[in-house]
């Protein structure tokens, strides 16, 4: 997608792009009327106007965008007879307005510009007015299971490119006044309809507010994707780091907003933000709630260390067998030795080919078309490893140091997060290769230095871990049972107490059972 | 803040583009090397010897057939360690690389020269390591016993200290050990005696021999034979296991393992004299039996006990004192023992510790107690 | 002043763990081995506990003054003039023991890892990340990272001891006592008395708490939770290497890479520099930070920002100043920090101030 069709600049005016006749109010007469509106929709050959001759005594025009709007009741309404007197205009406005809701609007630039929001217009002969009715109707996908985030155990539904859908889809799990679905138009070409979403009472005021002003301080021609307005609301722009959560998983919005979280839908995106997002939640999968506590406590660390691993690895392994080899195993040493044997690279220059390959590889993978993409990667893979291998170009360890490490930077649950680490372990690849052990550790001080100075709308990025909040640490380090009673982040939402009340949990009943 | 990042990344690609790669050594520029042997040639001059492998024969020893061999001995003279080794690296391609080193030899010779001179290097030098297994080749210089392949190891050093963590050594402790006792006043140091065994004049491999004995100006001054310093080692506590076989009366014989071997020494204060009592402790397993008791029964159980406590009580007594009267060495660390239980008493004694030991009463007792039988009462092939 | 910091009590806990713990158990040991042998253990339990007791006047006086460091305090006590020349011997402290920590970190970091390389590249990397830590956020940015690199160094010390454990013999702490005496075990107190005393550092820090009250509980149990690391490391040394452990610079170093399991762990000194440099940092940082905060206090400067590139600039050439590793590692502390700074900043400078204070006070609620 590109913003190619750019038609206007981002700092003009509103006004003058509109002609001023837009401005003007509706014209009482027919004609007048129809010319104004062919003028405003000239060469838009997808917006219809009708010109109906309703029970052979008043002029209507109907317009609306062909194919958005569901006219077969409206057309029905219109066909049907009815006896004509003084009152006819008045009688077929009610019956217009039970059919939809609808509301009155005066002037042509309000009907232009409800008719590019695909709703219909209807100017009734000699009323000086026009009646907007909200028949959308949309050629949308259907709910399908996300694809880029599966979880084993979960809902299989996920979000569509409709907006109004996506907020059902969260509104069904969240059955309660306070979940507030606040509506914003974004982008003076696009006006792409977004929804700011939150829990009254549960997320802090202070923060949603802080949403609110950023957004509103948003001035761009077309919103396209949820990611525009990521990049435009975030709190640091120089970081590999995501600050904004996007999912494509409807329980995973539900759970964020009852931690306190922001959601934002965005039209035409499946990818909803969520935020303020931090390092942690990152590691969270969606299914961490669902499956049960001490298989998922294991998972989440298996992920730490493998997160631990996309980052540090080719860096250790480059520092290791260029400067400190006395760390390896002797048996080890001697067969990295072996294998080293004839390669014509220094370690740093075939681990950072090997990366490069591999990096290309995934890009080539997705970009590829669906039924040659996997198999060029898998054979590209496995040729380029193996034959490299064999002609003695690359070192054996090397390929498994490097895909390891591939395979571990997938390990990361939110796709975005995983990004940042393959992009850091660059700098410490560089850094391991000219000064060892040393370089790797200043490099990942100054990566913790850096996490801990994040912030993502207010919170810091690296809580609860650093400033230390124990009670959420604990949900942190494992998946804590429910039972226990999961304290709400303390730095995200209003609320101190557990989400099971602590005389609640099954134990305490239990326990009371048997007294 | 632009500002700020910018600058800190140009300073990361300044420093990794201006460091070039000062201590940067590839895998293969390195010589790894195994082990080590130290020869006094004359006074003044020292020969270091070095087993460096050679990775690239390393690789399918088994189908290329043994002619290759899979290390190199290297060897260069100076006047002290690191002059010898600047003249030894003259001979190698790559770097001396000696953080993997676990086993260092003495020649006899040497070894009876006297190892103050040469010994500072190996802690002074960040790039080795204290845990190293430190030999003295038995009538042979170490340069000669490194060229010696050995048939159950590629790299000949290693099975050195295989051979003796097999045989209840602690291995790799030896060297540390070694210089904790030269630090102290109350224990001679000793150090594991390697010799190389040969077949119609063929030298097949080498075998664990025993200790060496040193004074405390670090000459040896005498050996003691394998079995002797296994007991040697009971009495200080340091075996992990050992393995004993004695007659039992009337006829026949047992051989059992003791799995924890340790002692406990007391000392006594005479008014002249000093006076230790020594009480051997073992748990063992019974694995040979060659007699006509019964196993199943708990009495032939404590004959064979008593039996074995007599003769290693024996055998004890009549070592301590072959080291009293032959070498005069504290090796069994009395001196320690008395330090720790009369520290006073250790102040006023300590400086003629060497000419007390001679002198000194010990009275042994044995406690061994069998565990386990096996798996057989009577031996099956009995007819009783 | 630019940026009211705000940090916690764990914070504290983890600032004060963090920057006492690497110093002291890598340079204290010998040190006490030398003079007290075998009970260099009893000295340090002894010496600890002194710093601990320390400690507790350092937090009465700073509570005193909520919100204020000592530069402020100390002209609320004695006076604007008098206030401000009495704490100049902390500057003294600060600035040298800033140039004397880099330079020991260096060295040691040279020593266990490099052998080629400039050591000048060294020394900059390690300013790199120091300048950077205290740059971005202050206290606040030094005091998160030493909540991740804390529990960090805790948590790889416990696993080095378990890891050597096997290779203990308690028999080398023996004989207790005999072999040196009250004096010899009293004089070997001193190393962990004076690096541990370091906490006199919170007098600045415990201005930038959030919440008052457990500021004493906080500091005490970090000073405690020290004590114990240093206490196990040093007798872990004197188990494995008995009095050896007097001639070594680093026996720390040493008993990790004695540390040997299963073939596979083994030489994992590297491991150790790694963790020793991480509390380098914060224990840097610290040091700058409290510098020239406390100098742009004393100069009524808006920004301690610019100041920080000051201290840095000194820091730098007072490291190339130290001639060889003896001068920074065993001279400064025998012959500066010792002598001096422990009695004049660490004893009679928050003692006389709260002295005042108390007797101030007193009057003032007489009349």
């Amino acid at each position: 997608m590109n913003r190619g069709d750019k038609v206007m600049g981002k700092g003009t005016d509103k006004g003058e792009n509109t002609p001023p006749s837009f401005e003007q109010k509706l014209d009482a007469d027919h004609f007048v009327m129809k010319s104004l509106l062919e003028e405003a929709f000239n060469n838009c050959s997808d917006i219809v106007i009708r010109d109906i001759i309703y029970a052979g005594a008043i002029s209507v025009l109907m317009i609306y965008i062909d194919g958005s709007v569901n006219t077969a009741e409206i057309d029905q309404i219109l066909m049907g007879e009815i006896p004509v007197d003084d009152a006819i205009s008045q009688r077929l406005q009610m019956k217009l307005t039970a059919l939809a809701p609808s509301q009155i609007v005066q002037t042509v630039g309000e009907v232009v510009e409800h008719v590019i929001r695909e709703k219909m217009a209807i100017v009734i002969d000699e009323t000086s007015q026009a009646i907007i009715l909200d028949v959308m109707k949309h050629e949308t996908r259907g709910i399908e299971e996300p694809t880029n985030e599966i979880a084993v155990r979960g809902p299989r539904d996920g979000f569509t490119e409709s907006l109004r859908i996506n907020t059902n889809l969260v509104r069904r799990r969240l059955h309660s006044p306070l979940l507030k679905m606040e509506s914003r138009t974004m982008g003076d070409v696009s006006k792409t309809p977004i929804v700011i979403s939150y829990l009254k009472g549960i997320a802090r005021e202070s923060m949603v507010n802080e949403v609110r002003d950023r957004i509103d301080r948003i001035s761009i021609d077309a919103i396209l994707g949820s990611g525009y307005i990521e990049e435009l609301i975030e709190d640091r722009s120089f970081t590999p780091f995501p600050q904004i959560q996007n999912t494509e998983r409807p329980d995973v919005v539900c759970a964020g907003l009852l931690e306190g979280k922001v959601a934002i839908f965005t039209d035409a995106t499946p990818f909803i933000l969520l935020l303020p997002m931090t390092f942690w939640s990152g590691l969270q999968a969606a299914e961490d709630y669902s499956e049960r506590f001490l298989y998922m406590t294991f998972i989440r660390w298996i992920r730490f260390t493998l997160v631990g691993v996309s980052l540090f690895l080719p860096s250790f392994y480059v520092a290791v067998i260029v400067f400190s080899p006395q760390l390896i195993p002797t048996n080890l040493l001697i067969s990295v030795a072996e294998a080293r044997e004839g390669v014509p690279f220094p370690t740093l220059f075939e681990v950072l080919l090997m990366e490069f390959m591999f990096e290309g590889l995934r890009e080539a993978g997705v970009r590829l078309p669906k039924p040659i993409g996997s198999t060029v990667s898998i054979v590209g893979a496995l040729v380029i490893g193996q034959a490299a291998v064999q002609a003695g170009i690359i070192s054996a360890p090397t390929v498994i140091i490097v895909s390891t490490t591939g395979i571990a930077s997938f390990a990361v649950p939110r796709y975005n997060l995983g990004i940042a680490f393959r992009l850091l372990r660059f700098p410490l690849l560089f850094l391991a290769g000219s000064l060892g052990l040393f370089g790797m550790t200043a490099g990942a001080a100054m990566i913790l230095i850096h996490l801990v100075n994040l912030r993502s709308f207010g919170v810091p990025y690296f809580s609860p871990m650093a400033p230390q909040i124990f009670e959420n640490l604990i949900d942190v380090v494992i998946r804590p049972p429910w039972w226990l009673g999961r304290k709400k982040a303390a730095l995200m939402s209003n609320v101190k107490e557990t989400r099971i009340p602590s005389q609640k949990n099954p134990f305490s009943r239990r326990k009371g059972q048997r007294l | 803040m632009k500002f700020r990042i910018s600058l800190i990344m140009i300073a990361i690609v300044a420093v990794v583009f201006t460091t070039g790669c000062w201590d940067q050594v590839e895998l293969n520029d390195r010589a790894i090397e195994m082990a080590w042997g130290i020869d006094q040639v004359s006074k003044s001059l020292v020969e270091i010897s070095a087993q460096v492998i050679i990775p690239s024969r390393m690789q399918g020893q088994s189908s290329q057939g043994s002619q290759q061999k899979t290390f190199q001995v290297v060897s260069g003279r100076g006047i002290n360690t690191l002059e010898a080794v600047q003249d030894m690296q003259r001979q190698l391609s790559r770097v001396v690389f000696r953080s993997h080193r676990r086993a260092i030899f003495f020649g006899e010779d040497t070894a009876k020269q006297g190892l103050t001179d040469i010994l500072d290097t190996y802690t002074r030098d960040p790039e080795i390591r204290l845990r190293t297994d430190v030999f003295v080749v038995k009538g042979m210089t170490a340069k000669d016993f490194l060229s010696v392949s050995f048939p159950f190891e590629s790299i000949p050093g290693l099975g050195a200290l295989k051979e003796h963590t097999a045989m209840g050594g602690w291995g790799t402790e030896v060297f540390l050990d070694f210089l904790l006792s030269v630090n102290s006043e109350g224990t001679a140091p000793t150090l594991p005696l390697i010799q190389v065994t040969s077949q119609h004049g063929r030298k097949t491999g080498f075998e664990y021999s025993g200790r060496a004995i040193f004074n405390k100006q670090l000459r040896m001054v005498g050996e003691l034979s394998s079995t002797q310093a296994q007991l040697a080692f009971w009495i200080k506590s340091k075996n992990r296991y050992l393995t004993i076989g004695g007659k039992v009366p009337p006829k026949g014989n047992v051989a059992i393992v003791i799995l924890n071997p340790r002692s406990h020494i007391v000392s006594h204060l005479g008014k002249k004299s000093v006076r230790f009592v020594i009480t051997l402790y073992g748990d063992g397993n019974l694995r040979e039996n060659n007699t006509e008791l019964d196993m199943s029964k708990t009495d032939s159980i404590h004959i064979v006990e008593r039996a074995l406590e007599r003769q290693m009580s024996k055998r004890a007594l009549a070592l301590i004192a072959h080291v009293q009267k032959d070498y005069g060495e504290d090796i069994f660390g009395f001196g320690d023992t008395l330090h720790i239980q009369h520290p006073y008493y250790w102040k006023k004694v300590k400086g003629s510790w060497d000419s007390i030991f001679r002198h000194v009463q010990v009275r042994i007792s044995t406690r061994i107690s069998i565990k386990r039988v096996g798996l057989t009462g009577l031996p099956l092939h009995n007819r009783k | 002043m630019k940026g009211a910091f705000n940090i916690s009590n764990s914070q504290i806990f983890w600032l004060l763990v963090s920057m006492e713990i690497g110093m002291a158990t890598l340079l204290t040991i010998t040190m006490a081995v030398q003079v007290a042998k075998q009970d260099a253990w009893i000295s340090t339990l002894l010496g600890s506990a002194v710093a601990i007791l320390l400690t507790f006047f350092y937090v009465k006086l700073a509570m005193r003054y909520p919100g204020k460091t000592i530069i402020q305090f100390s002209q609320d006590i004695l006076g604007m003039w008098l206030g401000k020349i009495i704490v100049i011997p902390y500057f003294v402290t600060w600035y040298s023991v800033f140039g004397a920590i880099l330079r020991q970190v260096v060295d040691f970091i040279y020593l266990s890892l490099f052998t080629a390389t400039p050591v000048w590249i060294i020394t900059v990397v390690i300013l790199v990340v120091v300048a950077y830590m205290t740059y971005v956020g202050g206290i606040e940015s030094i005091a998160r990272c030493a909540e991740v690199i804390g529990p960090i160094i805790v948590v790889m010390l416990i696993i080095i001891f378990i890891l050597s454990i096997q290779d203990l013999h308690a028999k080398r702490l023996l004989p207790i006592y005999a072999d040196t005496g009250w004096w010899l075990i009293t004089k070997g107190a001193i190393p962990s008395m004076t690096f541990l005393s370091e906490s006199s550092i919170l007098m600045v820090l415990l201005a930038f708490l959030s919440t008052q009250e457990k500021a004493m509980s906080s500091s005490l149990w970090a000073m405690v939770v020290s004590m114990v690391i240093l206490l196990d490391t040093i007798m872990m040394v004197i188990m494995i290497f008995g009095t050896l452990a007097e001639k070594m610079w680093y026996p720390l170093e040493q008993l990790v890479r004695y540390i040997y399991v299963m073939e596979f762990v083994q030489n994992v000194d590297s491991i150790f520099v790694i963790l020793f440099l991480l509390s380098g940092f914060v224990k840097l940082a610290m040091y700058l930070f409290v510098a020239s905060y406390s100098t742009a206090q004393w100069f009524g400067f808006q920004s301690w920002r610019t100041v920080m590139w000051v201290v840095l600039g000194i820091g730098y050439i007072i490291t190339i100043l130290f001639k060889n590793i003896d001068v920074a590692t065993v001279e400064y502390p025998s012959q500066f920090w010792i002598p001096y700074v422990f009695p004049i900043c660490f004893i009679a400078i928050p003692f006389i101030l709260l002295l005042v204070d108390v007797i101030r006070r007193g009057i003032r609620i007489k009349t």
